[in-house]
């Protein structure tokens, strides 16, 4: 039996929230640790993996990040480093990028969660809690008094 | 299955979620923290309670490992004697940033009058982000930490430290301080004594471990690991004080080659010998012998011109570069020595922005590891 081919390689079918279906190479899946304890319990087997929390847009660029890491081990790191740079810079922004993050956390992509985070990382590098707050739509749940004791330790660091 | 994949989720997220548009995991904020650098776990705090929780839990370590640069100068003021006036700056290498946390007369905190113990104390040691300061003409000493402008203070000396360390963060409970004084007055007092406090101790244990030592015993370095506090002199002479036994022995007693600073990474000694070059050795201890080793490419140094506080980290990361170097803080520059090509380094960008400058002392300083470095406040 030889896996080397791609015309002998398995395939399985992912499903995503919104009810698309891909159909990929089970060595290219299996990058996500998630759907490779799926595939280990025998859950494939039905026909096709249903992955509730992802969207069929960030699932089809998921995929597209684990084709091109499943195919890389005979190319140049650079030409990787590359292709992931180029990757999350056609993500565009940080909603695309934390639909991305969410999914690559789901679905267990060391990876991808650790190139994302990075880009995230450096998206909210010096920025004002307000701006990320507003990145985010996260809500300021701090009192005035209460904000401005935790600034007061470490005035120097908001300056 | 629904199961399955609902244990790998995220909990209680998508409750959350629903609330607010974009509000991800724990574990995936988690990984972002970790990817920024301790400054921006102090704005981050500020950004909501739950994020506060998270990183003052401790558990998020920062990738900035690089070591900062503290630069400070505190002196009366001309005409009012009781104001001290002082000026503080952080410069933090991994974001070629400079902090300034005082600039005047201080009111800060404790206010002026804390500060007048600053006037004139000299840096004696830098570690876990904490500045040991000795103010000589009273023999007292005294802890910084500019991260937080926390001060603590150790009880006074019967006599002047040389060189002095601790074992710990020092708001830990077990924290050791270490003191090494020598008696230089006459030859017949020549002796070496050592003096050990706890974190709450009212006073210094004092002992005498040596005495009648000829003039080479010039304190080099001191470093502590595994409840051992070891002293470098200048040909390579170790002595080390188990805390436990207060027991002192000479480990190395042969006059070997000038040696310089004493370092402890992961239980090993090493120092520095400067003879034809630098190069750095690491102490065998079931031979009992310096080893002069290879270029420890592994390992990147860093040292000061004007005193033996010195500290040791991993080339990993963003640190990669500084391997296999000694890193010199000088009065106006940061000079990158390699064992392996002998020579001077070109000056590297992470401290190129450094704001040097005439008359401020100036010590490398730990950048804290963790985002709960600072004390945890309660609401």
């Amino acid at each position: 039996m030889s896996i080397t081919t791609e015309n002998n390689e398995k395939m399985i079918t992912l499903m995503s929230s919104d009810g698309e279906e891909f159909v990929v190479e089970e060595a290219v899946a299996a990058q996500s640790q998630t759907i490779k304890h799926l595939i280990e319990d025998g859950c494939s087997t039905e026909g096709s993996i249903p992955l509730p929390n992802v969207t069929g847009r960030v699932l089809s660029e998921v995929i597209q990040y684990c084709k091109k890491h499943s195919s890389s081990d005979d190319k140049e790191e650079k030409e990787l480093e590359a292709w992931d740079a180029e990757f999350v810079k056609a993500a565009d922004d940080h909603v695309a990028l934390t639909d991305l993050m969410m999914a690559a956390n789901f679905l267990d992509i060391k990876g991808l969660l650790d190139l994302v985070a990075q880009t995230l990382a450096n998206m909210i590098t010096g920025k004002s809690p307000e701006e990320v707050r507003r990145m985010w739509n996260i809500k300021n749940d701090f009192t005035p008094e209460e904000a401005e004791k935790v600034r007061k330790e470490n005035q120097w660091a908001f300056e | 299955m629904e199961q399955k994949s609902e244990k790998k989720s995220y909990g209680d997220a998508p409750t959350r979620f629903r609330r607010y548009d974009y509000l991800l995991p724990d574990d995936a904020l988690r990984l972002i923290f970790s990817k920024t650098s301790f400054v921006d776990h102090i704005r981050l705090k500020l950004v909501c309670k739950s994020w506060k929780k998270l990183l003052d839990e401790g558990d998020i370590r920062s990738e900035n490992i690089l070591p900062w640069i503290m630069f400070c100068r505190w002196q009366p003021v001309k005409g009012d004697e009781g104001l001290v006036e002082g000026l503080c700056k952080l410069y933090d290498p991994s974001h070629r940033k400079t902090y300034t946390l005082e600039d005047g007369i201080t009111n800060r905190g404790s206010g002026s009058k804390e500060r007048h113990k600053f006037v004139g104390a000299a840096i004696l040691e830098s570690k876990y982000g904490w500045v040991l300061f000795q103010k000589r003409t009273s023999c007292s000493l005294f802890l910084y930490c500019p991260f937080t402008s926390e001060v603590i203070d150790l009880p006074e000396l019967e006599r002047p430290a040389t060189e002095a360390t601790f074992s710990s963060n020092p708001t830990s409970a077990g924290c050791l301080f270490f003191a090494f004084s020598r008696e230089w007055d006459s030859a017949a007092e020549d002796t070496i004594s050592i003096s050990l406090c706890r974190r709450g101790d009212h006073a210094w244990k004092t002992i005498q471990v040596m005495d009648s030592i000829n003039g080479s015993f010039l304190l080099r370095g001191v470093a502590y690991s595994n409840g051992t506090f070891y002293c470098l002199f200048a040909y390579g002479q170790l002595g080390a004080f188990n805390v436990a036994t207060e027991q002192w022995v000479l480990l190395f007693s042969e006059e070997w080659q000038s040696s310089y600073y004493l370092f402890d990474s992961g239980g090993q000694l090493f120092s520095v010998q400067h003879w034809n070059g630098f190069r750095i050795s690491r102490f065998d201890f079931s031979s009992r012998n310096w080893v002069q080793g290879a270029s420890r490419q592994d390992l990147a140094a860093f040292t000061q011109y004007d005193s033996y506080s010195s500290m040791l980290i991993p080339s990993v990361g963003e640190a990669t570069q500084l391997g296999g170097a000694l890193n010199i803080l000088s009065p106006m520059d940061v000079k990158h020595y390699s064992y392996r090509t002998n020579g001077y380094l070109p000056l590297l960008n992470a401290y190129s922005k450094t704001p040097f400058s005439v008359g401020m002392s100036s010590v490398w300083i730990q950048p804290p590891k963790y985002a709960s470095f600072l004390p945890p406040q309660s609401f």
